[in-house]
């Protein structure tokens, strides 16, 4: 009987444990559970490791991002990433940080920072062996950092970063609030295998986005293409308070189906936040998607290199393949809120 | 002018460019232009592949002490600024070096470093329908990508932009308007100045 009473009690737990878990990651308080997970993950770091990983929230600190690997200035001239890299964490300490990743992302999103973390993985395993011993760029899972600026609570203005080569995800919260934006993701390689499965950090982005292309009358596509080349995403890092005109084709040229196609590709940058601050920005691209701009430049056939761009009211993306002949096996991308980046409306208030 | 950051770091060991890593063979030449009421301003960044970046990093180091010294990166910056042509409504425009910032050699060489320059040309504004037009001739391998930043003020709105198939060529068709808000305050205060000063006269004649 005891036992018995001893394994409902150990249901019930983990129960209970799985609930909270799922809530975490369906929504509830997402400020308050972040505030959590970081007083969680500083309590696991001596002063010098606190001091390192907890930085002042400024205009100046919060710009410190990059797609750029260890080893490279970064744009605005820093040369290391805010925060503590995972190489020079413990166990115990991973996995709080990533726990406190995990805190403020979707299920979808962290899997997808993760992915991308695996990628710069990949390369380091591939590049590692024929490189030089004294150079100092570094790929891989160790050189990707945590960091909180700002001291975390619940009411005040604060950020989680967590970024190395190719991913840049800047979550600022305040109170009720959260926003994802400016955030970068990569991925190079685009496609890798793991356990025999096929990983594409990037994938969804790239085929919902040649399906919208492909949805397009032959005169929508006209209003669409760009006309040019396009080798680079125009807004990434270092280019802060900036934006550019929008092109393309507006969202009141689309139909019912092709302005959903064109929400659900957003959604991919959208929806690495968790709920509720996900449910909150999709519904205010939705408002928004008739003076949503869709713009493509190369082919439009999936499997080759294009570049898209989605430029709203308050919401901006690109996604550029890299390198020679724009490789599709290299892509950048970023996300940015051109009149919230950074929380700025409550910063503001 | 300001300040110039002098990068130098003595050149280590090169870093192939294993994976493709970034950029090899293309030296992308990103232009940023701004359209002010008294200036344009134009932002450079060119970040040279690991395969070409060795020419660059020649044409910069021009005493080869393999260090990017202050002058050199101006040099530079100017060498570049001397094949970039800007014309508003048909007349050529000097630009004025504002600011350049230079990746370190071991960066260039890797193929990730870039060559940060800020150009500016002080106009006076004048109202009405306007084009500006740029063409970087600068390294025809280069790949171009050319964009105008949204204005910071509601006075001049851009209409349109065209670029070539390789965006080494661009123009900007924009408006500037008189700042609507000057007007609303200023015409009613005159009516009544004036009014008020006609009646008044009017009493003592």
């Amino acid at each position: 009987m005891v036992l018995f009473r001893l394994v409902i009690g150990l249901c019930l737990v983990a129960v209970a444990a799985h609930v909270s878990i799922a809530q975490r990651q369906a929504g509830g308080n997402t400020t308050e559970n972040a505030v959590s997970a970081a007083n969680a993950f500083l309590a696991t770091l001596d002063d010098g490791k606190r001091a390192k990983a907890n930085r002042p929230l400024t205009a100046s600190t919060r710009g410190i991002w990059s797609n750029l690997p260890t080893g490279i200035a970064l744009q605005t001239g820093a040369t290391e990433r805010n925060g503590l890299k995972l190489a020079d964490m413990t166990p115990v300490q991973e996995r709080s940080a990533l726990a406190l990743l995990a805190s403020v992302l979707s299920r979808d999103g962290y899997a997808k920072a993760m992915q991308i973390v695996d990628a710069d993985q990949v390369l380091e395993t591939r590049s590692a062996p024929s490189r030089e011993a004294t150079a100092r760029v570094r790929f891989g899972r160790g050189e990707f950092y945590l960091a909180l600026l700002g001291k975390p609570t619940a009411t005040d203005p604060w950020m989680i970063q967590f970024g190395g080569h190719h991913l840049a995800i800047n979550v600022t919260l305040a109170a009720r609030e959260a926003v994802l934006t400016p955030t970068h993701t990569g991925s190079q390689p685009a496609s890798y295998s793991i356990e025999g499965r096929t990983i594409r950090p990037l994938g969804d982005e790239n085929d919902k986005a040649f399906a919208l292309m492909n949805a397009l009358s032959p005169d929508q596509r006209k209003q669409a293409l760009l006309g040019y080349e396009v080798r680079n995403i125009v807004l990434g890092p270092g280019t802060d308070g900036r934006m550019i005109q929008p092109e393309g084709i507006k969202g009141s040229a689309l139909s019912d189906k092709q302005r959903a196609m064109l929400l659900d590709l957003a959604r991919e940058w959208i929806d690495i936040i968790s709920d509720p601050a996900a449910v909150a920005k999709a519904a205010e691209v939705k408002g928004n998607l008739a003076d949503t701009y869709f713009a493509w430049a190369g082919s439009v056939t999936n499997g080759q290199p294009a570049y898209f761009r989605i430029q709203g009211p308050t919401v901006f993306i690109e996604y550029a393949p890299q390198g020679a002949s724009a490789s599709t096996d290299h892509i950048h991308t970023i996300y940015r809120d051109p009149t919230n980046d950074y929380l700025a409306k409550a910063t503001s208030r | 002018m300001r300040r110039r950051i002098v990068l130098g770091v003595a050149l280590t060991a090169l870093f192939p460019a294993a994976g493709g890593a970034h950029r090899l063979d293309e030296f992308l030449h990103a232009t940023r232009v701004a359209l002010e009421p008294q200036s344009i301003r134009l932002e450079l960044e060119l970040t040279p592949g690991s395969s070409i970046a060795r020419s660059v990093v020649n044409r910069i180091d021009v005493d080869h002490d393999q260090r990017f010294s202050g002058d050199e990166a101006e040099s530079y910056a100017r060498l570049v600024l001397r094949d970039v042509s800007v014309w508003l409504d048909g007349t050529a425009l000097d630009l004025r070096l504002q600011h350049v910032e230079v990746a370190t050699p071991e960066e260039l060489l890797a193929g990730m470093g870039a060559i940060s320059m800020v150009a500016t040309r002080t106009m006076v504004p004048t109202l009405g329908r306007h084009q500006l037009k740029l063409r970087n001739n600068h390294e025809n391998a280069a790949v171009y990508l050319m964009n105008a930043l949204v204005p910071e003020t509601d006075d001049i709105i851009i209409t349109a932009q065209s670029r070539d198939g390789r965006q080494q060529e661009f123009s900007i068709d924009y408006e500037v308007r008189s700042p609507p808000s000057q007007l609303w305050w200023i015409l009613p205060l005159c009516l009544s100045v004036g009014t008020f000063g006609a009646r008044r006269l009017r009493e003592r004649l």
